[in-house]
């Protein structure tokens, strides 16, 4: 099937020949040997405390990967003026464009998983040796992953957006950060300065651009799901239906208006 | 050749200034090491989607400084920095069972913080409906520290409800509304605590205090007996081993002396069950 997307698989093969998933494997090992570590300072929840650290550094990775392989997909081939000779086959820009986004989010996938299969098999060692007060939910080990993922794919997303006018890899690397720093900031700030104390101290005029911010931005925090995987707490089916909603709405609209600005864009 | 030569004059400039640096650091005292915590608005805010690692971040800051205070038994240690440790820790992950034990640990007893700690303790228990633990100290310092019984059979019996193996509970919560014997009520207590913790340093410190309370308890019995026999309490403790009750007096596991206080017929200690230095 893969076939029918040739960009997206060079893409994709791309990413495997930096030896990603090598990297990853590396990563993983490294995770799992420290996090008994990390749990080992707990005083009563071991595996809590386990699963914070693992699930934290997973987001965290996933956040590397597409800051570091995604920023430069795009701007590479300006640069190196690959983009010249992929104008000649008979491919859209915005085809291209897309495809380069399914690679990375193939890409994504794949890590994704490695990390996940890993981190998960880390994380039942330590429940078995360490049971919590609540069993945990491996159904919200799912939740949180996929979720994790769909975080990525909207931050890939809007990465591709900012590749679609920039010439380097610096400048989307940066936007897509700030992004990032701004879409998991957003809805704190909306919620405390809808709370009494919030209305009381903050400006009329900071109130309204706090609002238009948390519409503009993406809400990165309705993708994470880490506390109901740490305290196996239940996941609202209505909540996981809208947020999946949100991320693939977010995720068109920004490819749709990447797609675009890349039409137009002038490459001579 | 030179690239060798590089490499040595490297290794030169590092090996030594690390190994000055390390033991400068580690002569530094235990507080400079704990820092300066922001606030918690700026480190919820700067948080991002690693709010409940912080979490755990700033409770480990907080059992170490501990820890190694409890090497350093001259020294105070800042309680009130490990309580808003402890209070930023809980707000950014209210599920945070860690920070609610050790904060229940060693800011009521050494502290004297019950009231800021059920504060605390009354938000996990809000969070934390399936978790017997909350409700149960909250019970307890109501019971011990702020001698709110009502309050106190309150928690307790929510704390029998959520967990009912603990068998004792329900006698316990009956003896709280006719405000039993206190000292039974902090060793069964402590015990529940020490059974439930896994951090060695805790353990250490709550082993301590179950001492000091048993040999608390024990002389309280001989008190007892000793004013059967006589028909008055003892003027000091020795009188206890003079009148043939007592062979000799237990030591203080915190290095103090028992005492028998006459104003109120209680068996203390010139510890007063703490590190040297925290208050009652």
């Amino acid at each position: 099937m893969l076939e029918r997307f040739p960009l997206a698989l060079a893409t994709f093969k791309g990413g495997m020949r930096d030896r990603l998933l090598l990297g990853l494997c590396v990563i993983s090992l490294i995770l799992l040997c420290t996090m008994p570590l990390f749990g080992t300072f707990s005083m009563r929840d071991v595996t809590g405390a386990a699963t914070t650290y693992s699930l934290s550094a997973v987001s965290a990775i996933g956040v590397l990967l597409v800051i570091l392989i995604g920023a430069a997909l795009i701007p590479r081939d300006i640069q190196s003026r690959t983009i010249y000779s992929i104008a000649t086959l008979p491919v859209s820009r915005t085809r291209y464009l897309l495809e380069k986004y399914l690679g990375l989010a193939l890409l994504l996938v794949c890590s994704l998983g490695v990390l996940g299969f890993l981190n998960l098999a880390g994380i039942w060692f330590i429940a078995a040796g360490h049971p919590p007060d609540k069993p945990l939910l491996w159904g919200n080990y799912l939740v949180y992953l996929f979720f994790d993922l769909e975080k990525l794919l909207v931050l890939s997303s809007v990465l591709v957006f900012f590749s679609a006018f920039a010439t380097s890899s610096f400048l989307p690397m940066v936007l897509t950060l700030a992004v990032y720093a701004v879409g998991l900031t957003t809805e704190k700030v909306k919620l405390f300065i809808e709370t009494a104390a919030g209305a009381k101290h903050v400006a009329p005029a900071l109130r309204e651009a706090v609002q238009v911010i948390y519409y503009l931005f993406p809400n990165l925090s309705a993708f994470d799901f880490k506390v109901q995987m740490i305290y196996a707490l239940p996941v609202d089916p209505k909540v996981l239906l809208f947020t999946f909603l949100y991320g693939i709405g977010y995720i068109v609209i920004m490819l749709s208006l990447a797609a675009a600005a890349f039409s137009r864009r002038d490459f001579v | 050749m030179k690239r060798l030569l590089c490499l040595v004059v490297g290794l030169l400039l590092l090996v030594p200034s690390l190994l000055s640096l390390t033991a400068l650091r580690k002569a530094a005292p235990p507080p400079e090491r704990l820092g300066v915590k922001p606030s918690f608005e700026a480190t919820y805010f700067t948080s991002l989607e690693y709010r409940y690692l912080l979490s755990e971040l700033l409770f480990y800051d907080a059992v170490f400084y501990y820890g190694s205070m409890l090497e350093r038994p001259k020294e105070r240690p800042d309680y009130w920095m490990i309580a808003k440790y402890i209070d930023s820790a809980t707000r950014l992950n209210a599920y945070n069972i860690d920070a609610y034990y050790f904060g229940q640990a060693v800011l009521t007893w050494d502290a004297g913080m019950a009231k800021d700690m059920n504060v605390i303790l009354e938000r996990g228990a809000q969070r934390r409906t399936w978790d017997f633990y909350l409700p149960f100290f909250l019970g307890f310092n109501y019971a011990y520290f702020l001698q709110d019984y009502q309050k106190a059979a309150h928690y307790m019996e929510l704390s029998a409800k959520l967990n009912p193996r603990m068998t004792f509970l329900p006698n316990y919560v009956g003896r709280l509304y006719y405000e039993a014997n206190k000292t039974e009520q902090a060793i069964q207590y402590l015990k529940v605590i020490y059974e439930g913790t896994f951090n060695q340093a805790v353990r250490k410190g709550l082993l301590m205090r179950i001492s000091a309370l048993e040999s608390i308890q024990f002389l309280e019995g001989a008190v007892q007996k000793f004013e059967k026999q006589t028909g008055h309490p003892p003027a000091e403790l020795n009188e206890l081993v003079r009148a043939g009750i007592l062979k000799k007096l237990p030591p203080d596991p915190y290095g103090g002396t028992f005492y028998y206080d006459r104003s109120d017929g209680r068996i203390k200690t010139t510890s007063k069950m703490a590190l040297q230095g925290a208050e009652q």
